[in-house]
């Protein structure tokens, strides 16, 4: 278990710019492609270096909630999915995660990308849940480019994060 | 330990209610002020990403390209040649049109047997951020007239999706790419009746053709107008590939589409008016 008490500014500032390049930039850029989730990069970050405490709770619900206003799916379904992702993550991590740079976080973090994405599209339409599943090839592409995404963000991420905290 | 866990599982149901109360002020629309004030932040700085993500979209695309682009000129070149033939006699087809329609006393503009198309300009402010859905946020709004059901085209007539949630400032758009999406249509040879749906896989499909309807390669798919604010005639795209088999009650054609809805910016919303 590891439990770094991250300062808040630190934390405020990723988490809204974070969310600013996820409802602008990002959906723009890579339109039409697979679409990476910085927002859920972060929160997996800040839920490894903090897995003690339920702090990361209420960040994933801002973000899930400003997400939702900007996704055209029903609404509530994004902060669901993230807080189920996070809440997985963070017992994992309290349980498995004894070093940070591990190949632990690679699994508990990719564990909990697939988890935010079946729950998010059985959340949206039981009909797209059939049809995703249908198409299994395309599904699964979406869940290796998402965890790709987030593993190359992830670590740098957590380092960053780690290095903000000990000065 | 088991305390720690404990508190995680308390906030994580208490943010579950929490959840659940908005999904309650959402359904009664008391959730639209938030999202106007935060759309309206963020639209602008969408549109300009937009516009700069296309350029560098483009770019990389020209890169990978590159030596498709001598072969594509060749075969330009040729059509260009058949083209102006066309464009002639399509010319004097045109003005013997004019001439029929002032016999006919319609309007000049997007009329025909009584109904009148308004048009009505727009930019895309947004995309959806999630990998699961295909909508786009429009800078018109309640303020503009628009309303849910309004197609919304770009130039050429090109469908590319439907209003399905209006606000005061902005709208929501649902593709025609997504999976929820579907428009009723009809071939313009064959004269097929048919639902367009969005795919995860395919893009856009054309379904519930009756087997005994012949379908054709190639074949424009337009908007049947069988739909309230949908009217008839909008292109949609051509056949692209059919698929049928005895098992099946009906058969379904993957459609090639003429835009690719990921680079549009500047789009139409129409209005019928009788």
């Amino acid at each position: 278990m590891i439990n770094r008490k991250i300062k808040n500014y630190t934390f405020i500032l990723f988490l809204f710019t974070f969310l600013f390049l996820q409802i602008t930039f990002i959906p723009q850029f890579f339109a039409g492609n697979h679409i990476p989730n910085i927002i859920l990069a972060l929160l997996l970050a800040f839920s490894a270096l903090d897995s003690k405490s339920a702090n990361i709770f209420y960040p994933a619900f801002l973000a899930g909630f400003i997400l939702d206003i900007f996704s055209g799916n029903c609404f509530g379904s994004v902060i669901v999915s993230i807080l189920v992702a996070i809440f997985i993550s963070s017992y994992l991590n309290h349980y498995f995660l004894k070093e940070l740079f591990s190949y632990n976080l690679f699994f508990i973090s990719s564990f909990s990308i697939l988890v935010y994405n079946v729950v998010y599209i059985f959340l949206i339409n039981t009909s797209d849940f059939q049809q995703i599943f249908l198409n299994a090839k395309q599904f699964l592409l979406i869940i290796v480019f998402q965890i790709i995404y987030t593993m190359i963000m992830i670590y740098p991420l957590t380092y960053i994060l780690l290095r903000k905290d000990e000065k | 330990m088991n305390k720690e866990i404990n508190a995680k599982i308390v906030t994580f149901i208490f943010l579950l209610v929490v959840v659940a109360l908005l999904i309650f002020l959402n359904k009664t629309e008391n959730l639209n002020q938030i999202k106007n004030y935060t759309t309206s932040f963020a639209s602008p700085i969408g549109k300009t990403f937009q516009t700069y993500s296309n350029k560098v979209n483009n770019f990389f695309w020209t890169i990978e390209n590159i030596d498709e682009f001598k072969n594509e000129n060749i075969r330009i070149n040729e059509e260009n040649l058949k083209m102006g033939y066309e464009i002639l006699k399509l010319k004097e087809m045109q003005r013997e049109n004019e001439i029929l329609r002032k016999q006919m006393k319609f309007s000049k503009n997007s009329c025909s047997a009584g109904v009148c198309i308004k048009w009505q300009m727009a930019s895309i402010t947004g995309r959806d951020p999630s990998n699961f859905g295909k909508y786009v946020f429009i800078d018109l709004g309640k303020n503009n007239d628009i309303q849910e059901g309004q197609p919304v085209v770009v130039s050429g007539g090109l469908l590319i999706g439907k209003i399905i949630e209006v606000f005061t400032n902005f709208s929501k758009v649902m593709l025609i790419t997504d999976s929820k999406s579907s428009i009723n249509s009809i071939t313009q040879i064959s004269r097929s009746n048919g639902v367009v749906r969005g795919s995860y896989a395919t893009g856009v499909k054309l379904e519930m053709i009756n087997q005994s309807e012949k379908l054709t390669v190639g074949d424009l798919i337009i908007t049947s107008g069988l739909e309230d604010k949908i009217p008839k005639g909008l292109i949609i795209g051509r056949v692209l590939n059919i698929e049928e088999s005895a098992n099946n009650v009906f058969k379904s054609a993957e459609i090639n589409m003429f835009v690719d809805i990921n680079k549009v910016e500047e789009i139409f919303i129409a209005s019928m008016e009788l």
